[in-house]
């Protein structure tokens, strides 16, 4: 009788296992890219993601859309080497999910500007990316502009921008129109999407996983600030807390009156102004708030005063998924096997790598310089 | 540092009104934001300035406005108009609202808030309702009021009061009227009857009703069970195309003007994160409000048609009731007669919103005009279409919000006020889900336009 | 701009001049200025900035955004909810121009 029962439960545990392959937890574009890239490279696999509801905290509808190198890991050598790998992993990514979207995300890689409004704001950049170009033993490349290169590049600088970094390395993305080609390619490739599930128990079976009813082999979460409470489900440290940003977006400009990307501002390819952004501590209130818009509104005049004619259409705050350190961490778990943990802010730049050499990994793929780079942002940094 | 009003209100309709006069007699320090030129709201714009012959066209029931006006406009409070609200936030100190004043961004600070900004008109999808020559009924009545100009010629569709007493305003104004074009389901005729118990509470209302509907059926070409409305015409309206009991008609004209019943303005209440919620009668969100105009947020208030439409008089009503209540909690008044005063008003509105169930059934939207469809625009500012919208939708997207990300649908200048709704129903739709279960769009500032410039400039508080 | 669709039922109103892309007019002074937009005949006030269509003032209350103009050079305003000014120089916008 007990035997009896005990098949009976392990055969309806196979079957259910028997469902999918992979979880994914979260939609937004970590989870969207990973789902992308593992459907990709094994295209029998049986992929869930599962969403959140329409109004959760979204990262990634609240992003930038730059893919940018500048800067990133100047004090986390893997980091930069993984952030440059991902940048140049982006154009076969974009030329890849656009054909099979169909959906153009209006990338571009033409180079970006930061712009410094002193010196010793410039001498500061100047800094950090020689650190990045000594971490990537050469591979980034950047400019320092003085104030009259500065002007070649970007006509109509106001009086007090000192200088900027180029760096041909950076480009720029609708972040909207990738998190809909994502979505899309993956519904075509097959991948189940669940929105409006907002897991809330993860159980841990014989064989694989079980989030709110749904049963996998196994499971990535990628839920953004949600993370640490469902990673602890699975045993796994993953610290994130969030740093909320402020945006502006201005009505259509000329096409042109920005020619590069740069993390103060970019046009779109809509044409409209995208003008940010803050850090700021203020837990999961993500609302805009005036003194902060006011700030953003005064540095963007004040790099370039011919924006004070456009109109602000919309602004918005959003939360940044924060490491303590800023990099992405990428953990396995080590109690639970087929259990995984992906935290990142940078859901865009990384985004190829994520699709590409990320979703290799997950899978066991055995590329050991990648593998290196990967495992070097697990949490062990954090419990030093 | 700014002065700290007592009370500030935005809006100067009836509710605005009525409500800064009752805080200001309480001697709180009230403040009025409006955007309009001079006070009155839509239901008396311009009222102070009418000429006669304005005033001959527009009735007595705008006329009816004058005391109320100049009872407010003798109030000891302080009064901005031209101000857009382009943001309100909360601080320690108070609410912090900024507007734009004269191209400039001034900001004021208050204790208390009363949100009467008025509700605007049901967004109607029909394909090339965004086509020059097209305008609301609204837009219509305003013309009038306030320009004193009418269509040479004009074609009347859709449902509601408003279309019929616009009806017999451009009539008295020797408009010629080519056809008045009713989408009202005749199956709501059935609906309301029950409802005619209510209305037979205010019997006066109820017959100007009677006779305004009676009287527009008799004297302009009125066609009722009209569907499946377009607007005709290339790059400009030339005319409609609508069906009645399955034949398709065709009509010219090159000013059309469409009305489907009002829907209250959310956005503020939304930034200020006062609970919202869907209404299957009145087929709209709206900010959940008690009877003394309170929110799910502590002092803010809602009065008239920015929580419930109920027309001007019980905005009215509800504007003096939150003057009140917003008096007597500040300790400013303590008599017996004002309390007794403030039982009345609220059972005097309670009936009011009672009788009203009759006029909401009666012109509940038609089914088909929450399903537009193929290439009838739905967001104008960005010009996305139904079947894009409904697309995604049917793919399985999170909601409304997720779809303004994947199609700019909403995220234009008007801030998703023209197309929110309607995204809502095409989601609903393509799903299967209650409109209750759709969260509408997320709002953020600012909720009028400000220039990057003038919001660089703005003054600290 | 064509035969206007609309009259305006004050007799003898006040005159104000105003410029409507770079040409003098005359208009009652109480007018709106998508009311004088409409008066005077020009059916539309924009080409719309992503599909270059013509568009027209639509809700006269300031919440479409339909009737966005330049006024007197400046920004781009709704021309709904400004009253006209004497010499106020108004200019619709062209697809170009919005960008």
């Amino acid at each position: 009788m007990g035997t009896c029962k005990n098949e009976l439960l392990v055969n309806l545990v196979d079957q259910q296992l028997d469902h999918y392959d992979w979880i994914i937890v979260g939609g937004g574009l970590v989870g969207a890219s990973i789902a992308y890239g593992l459907i990709q490279k094994k295209p029998h696999l049986r992929i869930l993601v599962l969403d959140g509801e329409d109004t959760d905290h979204r990262a990634s509808v609240g992003n930038f859309g730059l893919i940018w190198v500048q800067g990133k890991g100047f004090d986390f050598p893997a980091y930069a080497k993984w952030s440059l790998k991902g940048a140049d992993l982006w154009p076969n990514f974009a030329n890849q999910l656009s054909q099979t979207s169909h959906i153009d995300i209006a990338y571009e890689r033409r180079g970006g500007l930061e712009f410094a409004l002193n010196q010793r704001h410039l001498k500061a950049l100047s800094e950090e990316m020689a650190a990045m170009s000594h971490h990537t033993q050469g591979d980034f490349q950047y400019t320092v502009l003085d104030r009259n290169a500065a002007l070649d590049m970007q006509p109509g600088l106001g009086e007090s921008v000192a200088g900027a970094i180029y760096s041909p390395q950076d480009g720029q993305v609708n972040p909207l129109y990738l998190l809909a080609a994502l979505h899309k390619a993956n519904q075509l490739l097959g991948v189940k999407y669940q929105p409006r599930c907002v897991v809330k128990r993860i159980e841990v079976l014989a064989q694989g996983f079980d989030a709110d009813g749904f049963v996998a082999k196994k499971i990535v979460l990628c839920a953004g600030l949600d993370n640490e409470r469902l990673g602890k489900q699975l045993g796994m440290h993953l610290p994130v807390n969030p740093v909320k940003g402020q945006m502006l977006i201005t009505q259509r400009a000329t096409p042109g009156t920005l020619k590069y990307a740069s993390p103060q501002m970019r046009q779109t390819g809509d044409g409209t102004i995208q003008i940010g952004g803050s850090h700021e501590h203020s837990g999961l209130d993500d609302r805009s708030s005036l003194g902060v818009m006011q700030n953003i509104a005064q540095e963007a005049v004040a790099v370039l005063p011919e924006l004070a004619q456009l109109q602000l259409v919309r602004s918005w705050g959003a939360l940044r998924v924060m490491s303590p350190d800023g990099a992405p961490i990428y953990q396995r778990s080590q109690n639970h096997k087929g259990a995984f943990g992906v935290c990142c802010h940078s859901g865009v730049t990384l985004a190829a790598a994520h699709a590409g050499p990320l979703s290799s990994w997950l899978l066991d793929d055995p590329n050991e310089d990648y593998k290196l780079l990967i495992e070097a942002m697990n949490n062990d940094r954090f419990t030093v | 540092m700014n002065k700290i009003y007592d009370y500030l209100i935005i809006g100067a309709g009836p509710a605005g009104m009525a409500g800064a006069i009752e805080a200001s007699k309480a001697a709180l320090s009230v403040l009025v934001l409006d955007q309009a030129s001079s006070a009155g709201g839509q239901i008396y714009r311009n009222l102070g300035q009418t000429k006669p012959q304005q005033a001959f066209v527009l009735g007595n029931d705008y006329l009816a406005g004058r005391p109320l006006l100049a009872e407010f406009m003798a109030a000891n409070c302080d009064y901005k108009p031209q101000a857009q609200v382009w943001h309100i936030e909360t601080h320690e100190q108070g609410f912090i609202v900024s507007a734009l004043i004269n191209g400039e961004s001034t900001t004021y600070v208050a204790s208390h808030l009363l949100l009467a900004h008025g509700a605007m008109e049901r967004p109607m999808a029909i394909p090339g309702w965004h086509k020059p020559g097209v305008m609301t009924a609204g837009a219509g009545q305003i013309l009038l009021k306030s320009s004193g100009l009418l269509p040479k010629e004009v074609i009347l569709a859709g449902s509601g009061p408003l279309l019929l007493l616009l009806a017999q305003q451009y009539r008295a104004g020797g408009v010629t009227i080519k056809a008045l074009l009713d989408t009202t389901p005749k199956a709501n005729y059935w609906r309301a009857l029950p409802w005619l118990v209510a209305g037979l509470t205010t019997p006066k209302q109820l017959i100007k009703g009677l006779w305004l509907t009676l009287a527009q059926r008799i004297k302009v070409p009125y066609i009722t069970g009209v569907s499946d409305l377009q607007i005709t015409g290339e790059h400009s309206a030339c005319g409609v195309r609508y069906t009645v009991a399955g034949t398709v008609h065709n009509i010219a004209c090159e000013v059309i003007m469409l009305h489907q019943g009002l829907i209250s303005e959310t956005q503020m209440g939304q930034l200020l994160g006062c609970s919202q919620r869907w209404s299957d009668v009145k087929q709209c969100w709206h900010t959940q409000v008690g009877a003394a105009g309170q929110t799910s947020v502590a002092k803010i208030q809602v009065a008239g048609d920015a929580g419930a439409v109920g027309g001007g008089y019980v905005a009215q009503l509800q504007g003096r009731i939150a003057g009140l209540t917003r008096a007597h909690n500040a300790g400013k008044i303590q008599t017996r007669q004002s309390k007794v005063r403030l039982i009345w008003l609220k059972l005097r509105v309670k009936q009011l919103n009672w009788a009203q169930g009759l006029v909401e059934r009666l012109y509940q939207p038609a089914k088909w005009l929450s399903k537009p469809s193929g290439c009838t625009i739905v967001c104008r500012c960005e010009q996305v279409s139904a079947a894009i919208i409904t697309s995604i939708a049917s793919a399985g997207c999170a909601g409304v919000n997720q779809l303004k990300g994947f199609t700019r649908a909403g995220m234009g200048p008007c801030q998703g006020r023209q197309c929110g709704i309607n995204m809502g129903y095409l989601v609903a739709n393509a799903q299967n889900r209650p409109m209750s279960k759709v969260q509408p769009l997320s709002v953020r500032p600012p909720l009028s336009p400000i220039s990057l410039g003038q919001l660089a400039k703005g003054t600290d508080w | 701009m064509t035969d206007s669709l609309f009259s305006c039922l004050i007799e003898n109103p006040l005159q104000c001049t105003v410029v409507v892309n770079n040409v003098e007019h005359q208009v009652p002074a109480q007018l709106s200025v998508a009311g004088a937009l409409l008066y005077l005949g020009h059916r539309q006030v924009r080409q719309h900035s992503v599909s270059g269509e013509a568009r027209a003032p639509f809700c006269h209350m300031g919440v479409c955004f339909e009737c966005l103009v330049t006024i007197n050079k400046g920004q781009q305003q709704r021309a709904c909810l400004q009253q006209v000014m004497p010499n106020m120089r108004i200019d619709t916008v062209t697809k170009e121009l919005t960008q």
